[in-house]
C-alpha cells in the first residue's frame, strides 16, 4: 500500500462572485498517476495554482509527506518538490534546450564559469533517457509544442521534483506525440515521481491514471481507483447529469458545388490540394497539428499568399488579396485561438458581435447604439449564450460561451460559408455538445461549414465528408459512412 | 416585486457611483487638489487664475485629443509636441516672410501637421516600425526641421489679424481658445463614440488581431488615427501661435508627454481600446491645475519637473494595476 504524499484538507478559495473551490479534501498516493477531471470552471486550475504557490490566500490546509505546508511563492512550492508543467509553457525561446533545462541553476566549472560541455552532455543524456530524439543545443523557439513540453519536464527533473503536475498537456498534441509523452510519464512513475494529470480527454485518463478525483463546480465529488469506474459513469460524475455524446446529424442533402479548390499550393506548407465543398455540407478536415490545415484555410481566404492553384466560388474564379474580400464574398472564420484572434476580451459581448459589420448598425458613418444592442440581443438569444447581459465583457465568460460569441459574429454578418478551426478546443463536455447542435442547426438554416478538428471522434461524428491532410498533402477523402477512427488515423500518420 | 424594484434602483445607484468613481476618478482628484490649493494660496481661487489655467490648457488639451485617438488605437505618438513647433514655424514663416494671407497660413499649419501625422501613420501602420521608435524618429526630424527653417530664432508679431483666436474673449468673458478646445472635445467625443470610424479605432486598440479577423482594415484605420492626431496638433498649434502671436523653438516642447500623462490620468488605457476622449480633457486640466498651484506656492521649477515625472509614473502604475486585477 502506497503512502500518502499529498493531502488537501478542506481547501476553499473564492473570487469575487464565484466560489472556485468549496471545501475540497482528498489525498494522493506516492508514485501514482492521479488524474484530476472536471468540466471547465470545476476548479482544477485553481487547485493547481494553490499547489504551485501562485495563489497564496485560501482556506484549508495542504499537507505534503505528513507535514503541513504553507506556500508563499512558487519558489517555496518548488523547494518542496512540486513542479508544474503549465498549459502555457514558460520557456526562454531564444535560449537552447540545455540552457532552458538548467535555467536558474547552471553547471559551473571550477573557476565559476558556466560549464557548457557538461551542461550539454547532461541535458543530452536526460533527453536520450526519455527516448526522445532532440539536439539539446537547438534554440527552444525551433521546437514544436510537444518538444517544448519535454523540455519543461526535463526542467522538473533537474529541480528534483517529487510531484509533477501536468495541466492539460495533451490539449495541443498529436497522437504520435502523445505516445511519447505517455512513455515519459511511465518512466517518471517508475522512478518514483508522483504525477498529477489534468485532462479533458477520457481515453487518456483511463489509460494513464491509477486513481482519479472528480471536481464539479468547485466541489470534490469523489476520488476512486480508475479501474472501478467506466467512461459513462465518469462523465456522469463530472457533469452531474447524463450527457448524450451521440453526435447530431443535419440530415441535409448537399446541394450544388459552392467552393472548388484546384491544386492550391503554398510551397513548403501545403501542396497540390484540390477539393469541392457543396452547399449545406459539413466538411471535416482531419490531420495532425502542423499538417497544414489552418494554413490551407488561410491561403483560400487571402490571409496568406499562395504560390499557385485556383479557387472557384459558385463557379467563378476568385483570388483574394485580403481576408476582407473573402468576408465580403460570404466567408466567415472562427479562428483556432479564441482569445487572441476570435474575440476582443476587454470588450462587451455586443461590441464583439457587431465588429464584423459596422455598416449594418450605422447610417452615413454614424452608429445606432440601439440597433447594435438589438442585433446583439437577438444573437445571444438564438445561440443561448449564458451571460448576465450583452454588456458583459467577453473575458468573464466561460470558454464555451466565448466561442458562441465568436460564432455569433459571423451569424450577425450572415456569412454563408463558415470555417471553424478547432471549434471545441478547451471547451467542456456539456458546451461541446451545444456547439455540435449549433453547427447542425446552422446547416439546416442554409449555411455551409468547414470544420477543422484534431479530435477524431468529433470530426467523424459531425462531418458529412472528411478530408485528411498529412504533411501539407491531401492524404485522402472519406465519406462519413466509410470513415472510421482507424482509417483516418492511418492516413494522418 | 416592489422589493425587487427597490433593489434594482439600489443597484442602479450603486452601479452609477461605481462607474463614476472608476471612470471619473480624475474629477474627484481634481476637486481635491483645487481645495488644497485654494486653502494654501490666496491667489489660486480667483477668476483670473482660472482663466489663465484654461488658456494654458487649451493647446495641450487639443493635442491630448490626438494622443487619445492614437492611444485608443493601441499606439503612442511622441512627435506631437515637436510637430506643434514645426507646423507653427511653417505658418509663421509663410505669413511673415512670404506675406501670405494669415488665414491661409493657419490652414497650411494644420496641413503641415497632418502631413507629419501621415508620415507617422505610414511608418507605424504600413512599414510596421514599432510605434515608439517611429514617432521618436519623426520627433527628432521635426525638431531639426524647425531649427533649419528658423535658425532657432523666435518669430514674433506674426499677425494681429489672427491673435483673437488665442487671446480674444467671446462676449467679453469667454476665451475664444477655450471655446475652440471645447468644440474640439465635443467633436472628438462624437467621432469616438458615435461614428464607425471611432468603432474601428477602438476595435483595433482592443485587440488588433481580433479586429483583423473580423475584417477590419487595421492598416487603414491606424494610419487615419495618426492623420487625425496630426489635425489635432494643427489646431493646437493655431491656438498657441495666435495666443503668443509668436513662435519659439520651445513652442510645444514636451506637449506629447503632457498629453500622455493627461490621457492616462484621465483613464485612457496605455494598452489600447479603453477610455473616453473627454477623460483626456480632465487629465490635462488636472495637470495644469497642479502646476499652476505649485507655481502659486513658489515651488522650485526643478522640483516641479520631478513631480511631473512622478505623476506620469503613478498614472501609468494605476493603469497597469487596473488591468492586472482583471487578469
Amino acid at each position: 500500500m502506497a503512502q500518502t504524499i499529498l493531502e488537501v484538507r478542506h481547501v476553499s478559495k473564492s473570487f469575487p462572485g464565484v466560489k472556485a473551490l468549496d471545501d475540497v479534501s482528498f489525498s494522493i498516493k506516492e508514485g501514482h498517476v492521479h488524474a484530476i477531471v472536471g468540466e471547465n470552471g470545476a476548479g482544477k486550475s485553481t487547485l493547481i495554482k494553490i499547489l504551485a504557490g501562485i495563489y497564496t490566500k485560501y482556506e484549508g490546509e495542504v499537507w505534503i509527506s505528513g507535514k503541513k505546508e504553507v506556500f508563499e511563492s512558487p519558489q517555496m512550492s518548488k523547494q518542496k518538490g512540486i513542479s508544474v508543467v503549465h498549459q502555457e509553457l514558460k520557456l526562454s525561446e531564444p535560449l537552447s534546450i540545455a540552457e532552458n533545462i538548467f535555467l536558474g541553476k547552471p553547471l559551473r566549472t571550477k573557476l565559476g564559469l558556466i560549464d557548457w560541455k557538461a551542461m550539454n552532455r547532461k541535458a543530452q543524456e536526460m533527453v536520450d533517457e526519455l527516448n526522445v530524439k532532440l539536439d539539446v543545443t537547438l534554440p527552444v523557439e525551433t521546437l514544436t509544442v510537444a518538444q517544448k513540453q519535454i523540455v519543461e519536464i526535463c526542467k522538473s527533473i533537474v529541480a528534483e521534483c517529487k510531484i509533477l503536475i501536468m495541466d492539460e498537456p495533451s490539449a495541443t498534441l498529436t497522437n504520435k506525440e502523445l505516445d511519447v509523452l505517455f512513455g515519459i510519464i511511465a518512466k517518471l512513475k517508475k522512478d518514483g515521481v508522483t504525477i498529477i494529470y489534468i485532462s479533458h480527454r477520457m481515453e487518456e485518463v483511463f489509460n494513464l491514471s491509477d486513481e482519479l478525483s472528480v471536481l464539479r463546480d468547485g466541489k470534490h465529488i469523489g476520488t476512486l481507483r480508475t479501474e472501478e469506474i467506466d467512461k459513462d459513469a465518469l462523465v456522469n460524475m463530472m457533469v452531474g447529469r447524463t450527457v448524450n455524446m451521440e453526435y447530431p446529424r443535419s440530415e441535409i442533402t448537399p446541394g450544388e458545388v459552392l467552393l472548388k479548390v484546384e491544386k492550391l499550393t503554398r510551397k513548403g506548407v501545403f501542396e497540390n490540394i484540390s477539393f469541392e465543398l457543396r452547399k449545406g455540407e459539413i466538411l471535416g478536415i482531419a490531420g495532425l497539428v502542423g499538417a497544414g490545415r489552418t494554413e490551407l484555410m488561410r491561403g483560400i481566404l487571402g490571409i496568406d499568399a499562395v504560390d499557385s492553384g485556383d479557387v472557384y466560388l459558385r463557379g467563378k474564379k476568385v483570388k483574394y488579396k485580403d481576408f476582407r474580400e473573402a468576408i465580403q464574398d460570404g466567408f466567415g472564420l472562427v479562428p483556432e485561438d479564441r482569445k487572441q484572434q476570435g474575440s476582443t476580451q476587454i470588450f462587451p459581448i455586443k461590441s464583439n458581435i457587431c465588429m464584423t459589420d459596422f455598416g449594418r448598425i450605422s447610417a452615413r458613418g454614424i452608429v445606432n447604439d440601439r440597433l447594435e444592442s438589438q442585433y446583439a440581443r437577438e444573437h445571444v438569444k438564438t445561440l443561448r449564450v449564458a451571460a448576465p447581459s450583452i454588456d458583459t465583457e467577453v473575458q468573464y465568460l466561460s470558454g464555451g460561451n466565448q466561442q458562441k460569441v465568436v460564432i455569433a459574429k459571423w451569424l450577425y454578418r450572415d456569412s454563408e460559408i463558415l470555417i471553424m478551426d478547432e471549434p471545441t478546443r478547451g471547451i467542456d463536455v456539456g458546451a461541446k455538445r451545444e456547439i455540435y447542435d449549433l453547427i447542425c442547426e446552422l446547416v439546416k438554416q442554409g449555411k455551409t461549414m468547414i470544420v477543422i478538428s484534431s479530435e477524431l471522434p468529433e470530426v467523424l461524428g459531425i462531418s458529412d465528408r472528411i478530408l485528411v491532410l498529412h504533411e501539407g498533402r491531401l492524404a485522402g477523402e472519406l465519406s462519413s459512412e466509410e470513415a472510421t477512427q482507424e482509417k483516418v488515423m492511418n492516413m494522418c500518420i | 416585486m416592489s422589493e425587487a424594484n427597490v433593489k434594482g434602483t439600489e443597484n442602479k445607484i450603486y452601479g452609477f457611483m461605481k462607474k463614476l468613481s472608476k471612470e471619473y476618478m480624475i474629477l474627484i482628484a481634481l476637486l481635491i487638489i483645487v481645495l488644497v490649493f485654494s486653502f494654501s494660496s490666496k491667489y489660486f481661487f480667483t477668476a483670473n487664475n482660472f482663466m489663465t489655467i484654461l488658456l494654458q490648457s487649451a493647446t495641450v488639451a487639443i493635442v491630448a485629443i490626438g494622443q487619445a485617438f492614437i492611444m485608443l488605437g493601441g499606439n503612442l505618438d511622441l512627435s506631437l509636441g515637436q510637430n506643434v513647433c514645426l507646423s507653427s514655424y511653417v505658418a509663421a514663416i509663410l505669413i511673415k516672410d512670404f506675406g501670405i494671407n494669415p488665414w491661409l497660413g493657419l490652414l497650411l499649419c494644420i496641413a503641415t501637421a497632418m502631413f507629419i501625422g501621415l508620415i507617422n501613420g505610414i511608418l507605424v501602420a504600413i512599414v510596421r516600425i514599432p510605434t515608439f521608435i517611429a514617432t521618436l524618429g519623426v520627433m527628432n526630424i521635426c525638431t531639426g526641421m524647425a531649427k533649419i527653417l528658423s535658425k532657432s530664432a523666435t518669430i514674433s508679431n506674426v499677425s494681429s489679424e489672427i491673435s483673437f483666436l488665442g487671446r480674444g474673449y467671446l462676449f467679453g468673458i469667454v476665451p475664444v481658445s477655450a471655446v475652440i478646445m471645447i468644440l474640439m472635445f465635443v467633436l472628438a467625443s462624437f467621432v469616438a463614440k458615435k461614428t464607425v470610424l471611432g468603432r474601428y479605432i477602438y476595435s483595433i486598440g482592443g485587440n488588433e488581431e481580433a479586429a483583423y479577423f473580423s475584417g477590419i482594415s487595421v492598416k487603414k484605420y491606424t494610419l487615419i488615427s495618426y492623420v487625425m492626431a496630426g489635425a489635432c496638433v494643427g489646431v493646437g498649434a493655431v491656438v498657441l501661435l495666435s495666443r503668443l502671436n509668436a513662435v519659439t523653438i520651445s513652442s510645444g516642447n514636451a506637449y506629447e508627454f503632457d498629453a500622455v500623462i493627461g490621457c492616462v490620468l484621465g483613464g485612457i488605457s496605455l494598452s489600447g481600446g479603453k477610455g473616453k476622449v473627454v477623460q483626456a480633457l480632465f487629465g490635462v486640466i488636472f495637470l495644469m491645475v497642479l502646476f499652476n498651484g505649485m507655481t502659486q506656492l513658489n515651488v522650485n521649477p526643478f522640483v516641479q519637473d520631478v513631480v511631473k515625472g512622478a505623476v506620469l509614473i503613478i498614472a501609468i502604475a494605476i493603469d497597469v494595476l487596473r488591468n492586472r486585477v482583471k487578469n
